[in-house]
C-alpha cells in the first residue's frame, strides 16, 4: 500500500500552495489523511471523499465495505437482486430455512462464481506485480499487485455469517469463500452431524475468526482430522468461539499449537464428545504451558456444573494468568462462588448477564435452587463494586406462551435491586456512575417491563425500542468483565 | 524555567518549558538533553507557524493530558471542537496544513486532531469535484473506475 501511495505521490503532486516555501502538503501523508478521515461519517466518505482520486478512495476502502443479505424466505426476484451486488461486498448474511441445500442453489452458484472470480484475480496479481506479499493482509496484496492495471475488479469477500435452521452435512460441500477473514455459522437445530473443521480452516488459510453457534438442541461435533501439527503452517485464527458444539479435547489441543495468535477462546455450553467429558484443569494447564494468553475466555460444559473447586481454580488461578475478561456460567454461581468472588479485589467494569431457556428446556441436572439465587447474589456483587460501567443484558430470550416467561425481567429486577439500589450504591458511595447499560430482548413483554425498569433507574438513559445505551468514557484502564451465563447462553435468533 | 526554540528562519522563541512541553517531540528532546540552556532548534517550522503553535501550547498549557479514548465506534465527531479552537483555526488553507504539519512534527495531538478535524469539515459538503479544487488534487480515476465506484455506492445505500 506504501509503496504505492509513495509511486502514486510522484505521478500526481498534490500541491497546495502557490508558494515555493513548502511543497509538502498534509494531504500527501496517509497518516494524516486517515486521521482527516476518521472525523467524516459514512455518507460523505462514500458519497464524496471517495470520488476524489484513487489515494482517497484506497485509504477509504476498509470503511465502504459493503453487506449483502440474501433470505431464502424472499421473492425471488429480490433473492437475484442481492445476488447481483455480492461481487464487492464485505459482508454476506446468508439466511437459510429449509433442510437440505436445494433452495438456496442460486447462492451457491453465486459463490462459486465469486470464488473463482477471486482466485483469477489472486492470480492475476502474482503474475503483474513485482512484489511478492505473504502477508495475510490480503488487502495490502490486492493494492499492490492491481496497482499497475486497473484500480480493482472488486473488494474480496471478508465475512460469511450463514444463519442456517438446520445442521445439515452440507457444510461440507458449501463453497466457503477462500478470502474470508470471518466466518459465523450459526445453527438452529441438528441432529448427530459431523463437521470437517480441519477442512474449512484450510480452505480459509486467512480465517481469523472463526464462530460455529447453535441455539437450541443440536449435536454438531467439529472434527479436525486432517491436521498434522508437524506439517500444518500456523493459522491467523484469533477468535475461536463454539457454542453448544461438540470438538474433542485431544484435536483442540492439536489446533491451539497451530494458533499463536489466538486472543478469544470461548468454549461456551460444549457438548460432549462420545461420553468424553472435557477436562477443564487438564486444558488450563495446556494453555498455560503453551504460553497462550487471552484477552477472552470462556469455558463451560452443557448438562455439567463445574465443581467447586474447579471453578475456584479458573477465578482464582486461571483466569488472572490467562485472560483479562472472566466469564461464568450461571450453574457455576453459588453462594460458595461468591465468596471466592468477593475475597478478590473487586475491578469489575462490566457485567454482561445473557439469559436465555425457560426453565423447560433447562437440562435436567440443572441445579434450579442455585439458579434462582444467581440474581441476588449478582445484587449483592454489584453493589460493592465500585469500578462497574457497563451493565448489559443482551440476547435475552422468553418465551410469552409458557408461565416462565417473566423469568428474565424478574432475574433482572432482582440483580438492580428494587429502587436501584445496585446501580445507585456504586454510584453514590464511591462516585463512579454506571456509564452504560445495554439491553435486547426478544420479547415484547420482557422488553417494555425492561424499558420502565431502565426508565425507573437511569434518568440518563437514551431510549430506544429495543437498545438503550448511557455511554460515558471509562478510566479505569483494569478492564475485567464478568460473564454470567444463564442455563443455555447463546445467540439471538436467526432473524435478528 | 524558559527554552529557547528556534525557527527554520532562526528565529528565537523564548517560551516557557511547560508551555514548549505540550510537544512531545520537545518535551522527550529536553528529557533526554536534561538541564541545558542551549536553544533547540525547529527547522521544519517557519517562525509564522511556530508564533501560532506557541499560541496553541499557551492557551492549552493546562490542559489535561489526553488519554486515547476507549471507544468502540471508529468514527469521532468534528463538531465538537470548542470555541478558541475554532477561531484560532480560523486562517487561510496554506496556514492551516502548516499548523497540522508541525503539530505532526511536533507531536500535539491535540492540534493536529483540531487541524484535521477543520480540513474534515471543509471536506463536508463539497462534491468531490469541489474537494479536488479545494485540494488543488487530480483526479486520476478512468472513468470505468468511477462508473464503477458510483455503482457501489448505489449498492451500498440500497438495502
Amino acid at each position: 500500500m506504501l509503496r504505492y501511495i509513495n509511486r502514486l505521490r510522484q505521478k500526481t503532486p498534490v500541491s497546495t500552495t502557490n508558494n515555493t516555501r513548502t511543497t509538502l502538503s498534509p494531504l500527501n501523508l496517509p497518516e494524516i489523511l486517515e486521521l482527516i478521515f476518521s472525523y467524516l461519517d459514512d455518507y460523505t466518505t462514500r458519497r464524496w471523499a471517495a470520488l476524489v482520486c484513487r489515494q482517497w478512495y484506497l485509504l477509504n476502502q476498509g470503511r465502504l465495505a459493503r453487506e449483502v443479505t440474501w433470505n431464502q424466505d424472499w421473492r425471488s426476484s429480490r433473492k437475484e437482486r442481492a445476488l447481483l451486488k455480492l461481487p464487492g461486498a464485505g459482508r454476506f448474511y446468508i439466511c437459510h430455512l429449509s433442510n437440505g441445500s436445494d433452495l438456496m442453489q442460486d447462492a451457491i452458484f453465486a459463490l462459486h462464481r465469486l470464488e473463482s472470480k477471486y482466485l483469477k484475480q489472486l492470480g492475476q496479481g502474482a503474475s503483474t506485480s513485482a512484489v511478492s506479499d505473504n502477508s495475510d493482509n490480503s488487502n495490502k496484496r490486492i493494492s499492490t499487485s492491481t496497482a499497475a492495471l486497473t484500480l480493482y475488479n472488486f473488494m474480496p469477500l471478508r465475512e460469511l455469517i450463514l444463519y442456517t435452521a438446520f445442521g445439515h452435512p452440507f457444510i461440507e460441500s458449501f463453497p466457503i469463500p477462500s478470502s474470508l477473514t470471518r466466518l459465523a455459522i450459526k445453527v438452529g437445530y441438528s441432529h448427530y452431524v459431523e463437521w470437517d473443521f480441519g477442512m474449512i480452516l484450510s480452505k480459509c488459510p486467512l480465517l481469523e475468526y472463526f464462530c460455529a453457534d447453535t441455539f437450541n438442541t443440536s449435536d454438531i461435533h467439529l472434527r479436525l482430522s486432517p491436521f498434522d501439527p508437524t506439517t500444518t503452517p500456523r493459522l491467523p485464527l484469533r477468535s475461536l468461539v463454539l457454542h453448544n458444539v461438540a470438538l474433542p479435547q485431544p484435536e483442540l489441543e492439536i489446533l491451539l499449537q497451530l494458533t499463536p495468535d489466538l486472543k478469544e477462546l470461548k468454549l461456551m455450553a460444549m457438548l460432549w464428545h462420545e461420553g468424553n467429558q472435557y477436562n477443564w484443569t487438564l486444558l488450563f494447564t495446556y494453555l498455560m504451558d503453551n504460553n497462550i494468553t487471552l484477552d477472552r475466555a470462556h469455558f463451560s460444559t452443557l448438562d455439567r456444573k463445574m465443581s467447586a473447586k474447579e471453578t475456584e481454580q479458573l477465578l482464582a488461578d486461571i483466569y488472572p494468568h490467562l485472560s483479562s475478561e472472566r466469564s461464568l456460567w450461571a450453574l457455576d454461581v453459588t453462594p460458595q462462588l461468591l465468596q471466592t468472588i468477593t475475597s478478590q479485589s473487586n475491578t469489575l467494569t462490566t457485567l454482561e448477564v445473557i439469559w436465555k431457556a425457560p426453565e423447560r428446556f433447562a437440562p435436567k441436572s440443572c441445579c434450579l435452587t442455585s439458579l434462582a439465587q444467581a440474581p441476588g447474589l449478582i445484587h449483592q456483587y454489584l453493589c460493592e463494586s465500585p469500578y462497574l460501567a457497563h451493565l448489559t443484558t443482551l440476547k435475552m430470550i422468553t418465551e410469552e406462551t409458557t408461565p416462565s416467561y417473566q423469568t428474565t425481567p424478574r432475574h433482572l429486577s432482582a440483580i438492580l435491586g428494587s429502587g436501584g439500589v445496585a446501580v445507585s450504591a456504586p454510584s453514590t458511595s464511591k462516585s463512579t456512575p454506571l456509564a452504560r447499560f445495554d439491553f435486547s430482548t426478544q420479547s415484547t413483554v420482557a422488553s417494555s417491563l425492561v424499558t420502565s425498569l431502565v426508565s425507573a433507574h437511569f434518568s440518563r438513559t437514551s431510549r430506544s425500542v429495543s437498545q438503550g445505551t448511557v455511554s460515558r468514557k471509562l478510566s479505569e484502564t483494569d478492564t475485567a468483565h464478568t460473564h454470567v451465563y444463564s442455563s443455555r447462553e447463546g445467540s439471538a435468533s436467526l432473524l435478528d | 524555567m524558559t527554552v529557547i526554540l528556534v525557527s527554520s528562519d532562526n528565529q528565537d522563541f523564548k517560551v516557557d518549558k511547560e508551555v514548549a512541553e505540550r510537544s512531545i517531540l520537545i518535551k522527550n528532546m529536553l528529557e533526554d538533553v536534561g538541564e541545558s540552556d542551549s536553544p533547540i532548534p525547529l527547522p521544519n517550522v517557519t517562525s509564522a507557524v511556530l508564533t501560532k503553535v506557541i499560541e496553541y501550547c499557551e492557551h492549552h498549557r493546562n490542559d489535561p493530558v489526553q488519554v486515547p479514548e476507549e471507544t468502540d465506534d471508529p468514527r469521532k465527531r468534528s463538531n465538537d471542537i470548542e470555541e478558541w479552537d475554532m477561531k484560532f483555526m480560523q486562517v487561510d488553507q496554506e496556514m492551516l496544513f502548516e499548523i497540522i504539519l508541525a503539530a505532526n512534527y511536533l507531536d500535539i495531538k491535540p492540534l493536529l486532531d483540531v487541524g484535521c478535524k477543520t480540513v474534515a469539515n471543509i471536506i463536508k459538503g463539497k462534491t468531490p469535484e469541489e474537494i479536488r479544487k479545494a485540494f488543488n488534487i487530480v483526479n486520476d480515476f478512468t472513468p470505468e473506475e468511477e462508473a464503477q465506484i458510483k455503482k457501489e455506492n448505489e449498492w451500498a445505500e440500497d438495502r
